[in-house]
């Protein structure tokens, strides 16, 4: 008899859980040339809550975050099996249009990058890109999205400064400002405070904890202790497998496999 | 900063100062029972037990969730361990506040007992030692938490008085009536909900000052 890979159910006993699950992972594996970095993965991620993605290097984490905007498709020679449908449909649909997917589907990454223009610049970009010149509206977006990132009333008075001119906590917030200007569905953040310190990693973790009343959240973290923190779900890998997914509290308190019992207890390798 | 984990710990506390106000309600409502022989009240006291072993039991998981996932320091950690302590001291108490209800269910349906001895006014210094000892920790109240192990040290003088006091008046533990060896174990009973107060105010003063005042004469 052949089993199918587990499908990881929402405990619908838990506060805030038993949302409908806004992206499936179903089946999914994914090959760089040869080697296969992911294998059979099966999860489903609920909508409006914070997922963790955690693991030793190289398990695959960052490459299934990666693979939820397809961002994996600019590097030569990827293949992929299995399918991943947001909101009910599959990223890899023909008529799915990549760009699009990528406004819906907005990314954070480990290092801040925001570009040499001034603070308000960086938070429109992506209007001024779609061809938005209403000023009215590109002010809306600029005020609404930082402060929506936990930033506007540290940079209302210098939005012509340069952005580069800013802390790091505070470059990583914009980023999170201009992934919000586009209005996305999801955000991906791949280790998105591991360049900060403890006081700026607390205002971003402080922002993830607002944000997902608004957004469905996944996150890439190396760090167990802001899994915990910050995230409902969490889900281990392990060798581009999908060990265990479950509540945060689950996960970290009784894990129901011994392989993530002893990742979270430092007892690996 | 207050970060948004930190309302967790105002829920404890609160559940914490909730599960206090219920055991020193099971010793007060206790002891009016077996002072006016009145079963119905020693019912309702039977009754409220289940109520604080759930609070004990949610405590318990609020404790041992934030542990997991907040990484608490300092004066946190010394919260979450006291939490713990003061909690199932806290257990501990209704238990016995339990038992003295059934004991004065026991006691009445013998007929009723005229000379309760020091019994009254033992429990009365035990429930009195109980809400001082919350008192201390949700006002976070040294002075108070100390001056709690010196009240212990009454309620333990009455307790060993009543034993004395029916060894007196009977010549041997063999002549003491049914209802009076009931008594004897309420005295006891009273003097555990004591100790328990005693061990709050000490984790309390631990919580306060990271001093460990526990076993010392």
């Amino acid at each position: 008899m052949t089993t199918s890979p587990t499908r990881i159910q929402v405990n619908p006993s838990v506060p805030g859980d038993g949302r409908p699950d806004y992206i499936r992972i179903q089946d999914y594996g994914f090959w760089y040339g040869a080697k296969k970095a992911l294998d059979a993965i099966t999860l489903d991620i609920p909508e409006r809550q914070v997922t963790a993605f955690i693991g030793p290097s190289g398990c695959g984490k960052s490459t299934l975050l990666r693979n939820l905007n397809r961002m994996n498709d600019l590097i030569d020679a990827v293949r992929h099996e299995g399918d991943i449908t947001v909101g009910g449909r599959s990223i890899y649909d023909p008529t799915v249009e990549v760009i699009s997917l990528r406004r819906r589907v907005g990314m954070v990454f480990q290092k801040s990058n925001p570009f040499p223009k001034s603070i308000y610049e960086n938070v429109v970009y992506s209007l001024r890109v779609a061809g938005v010149s209403d000023r009215d509206i590109l002010d809306e977006t600029c005020e609404s999205s930082l402060r929506r990132a936990a930033l506007w009333d540290e940079v209302k008075d210098r939005l012509q400064d340069s952005a580069l001119g800013l802390s790091g906590g505070q470059m990583q917030r914009l980023c999170i400002a201009r992934a919000i200007a586009n209005q996305p569905e999801i955000l991906l953040m791949d280790e998105p405070c591991s360049a900060l310190d403890p006081i700026a990693t607390g205002k971003i973790e402080e922002l993830i904890h607002h944000l997902k009343a608004q957004f469905t959240i996944v996150i890439v973290t190396h760090s167990m202790q802001q899994a915990a923190r910050v995230s409902d779900r969490t889900a281990f890998f392990y060798l581009g497998k999908l060990v265990e997914a479950d509540r945060t509290e689950k996960i970290f308190m009784n894990p129901a496999q011994s392989q993530t019992e002893a990742y979270i207890s430092g007892r690996f390798g | 900063m207050q970060r948004y984990f930190h309302e967790e710990l105002r829920q404890l506390r609160d559940d914490l100062v909730l599960m206090g106000e219920r055991a020193l309600d099971m010793t007060r409502l206790s002891l009016k029972a077996l002072e006016e022989g009145d079963d119905k009240l020693a019912l309702q006291v039977r009754g409220m037990d289940d109520g604080v072993d759930d609070l004990e039991k949610r405590v318990d998981r609020e404790i041992m969730r934030y542990l997991t996932l907040f990484g608490p320091m300092g004066g946190d950690v010394r919260l979450l361990l006291g939490a713990r302590d003061i909690c199932h001291d806290l257990e501990r108490v209704a238990d016995e506040a339990s038992g003295i209800a059934r004991r004065s269910l026991t006691i009445s349906g013998r007929g009723p007992l005229k000379d309760l001895l020091m019994v009254p006014e033992e429990g009365r210094l035990a429930a009195a030692a109980l809400r001082a000892a919350m008192d201390s920790f949700i006002e976070g109240d040294l002075a108070k938490a100390k001056g709690i192990l010196e009240a212990d040290k009454e309620i333990d003088r009455l307790n060993k008085e009543n034993y004395l006091a029916l060894l007196g008046r009977s010549g041997d533990t063999a002549r003491i009536s049914p209802s009076h060896v009931e008594l004897i174990f309420i005295s006891k009973a009273y003097e555990r909900i004591g100790d328990h107060s005693k061990n709050i105010a000490e984790q309390v003063i631990f919580l306060l000052s990271g001093e460990d005042v526990r076993h010392q004469r």
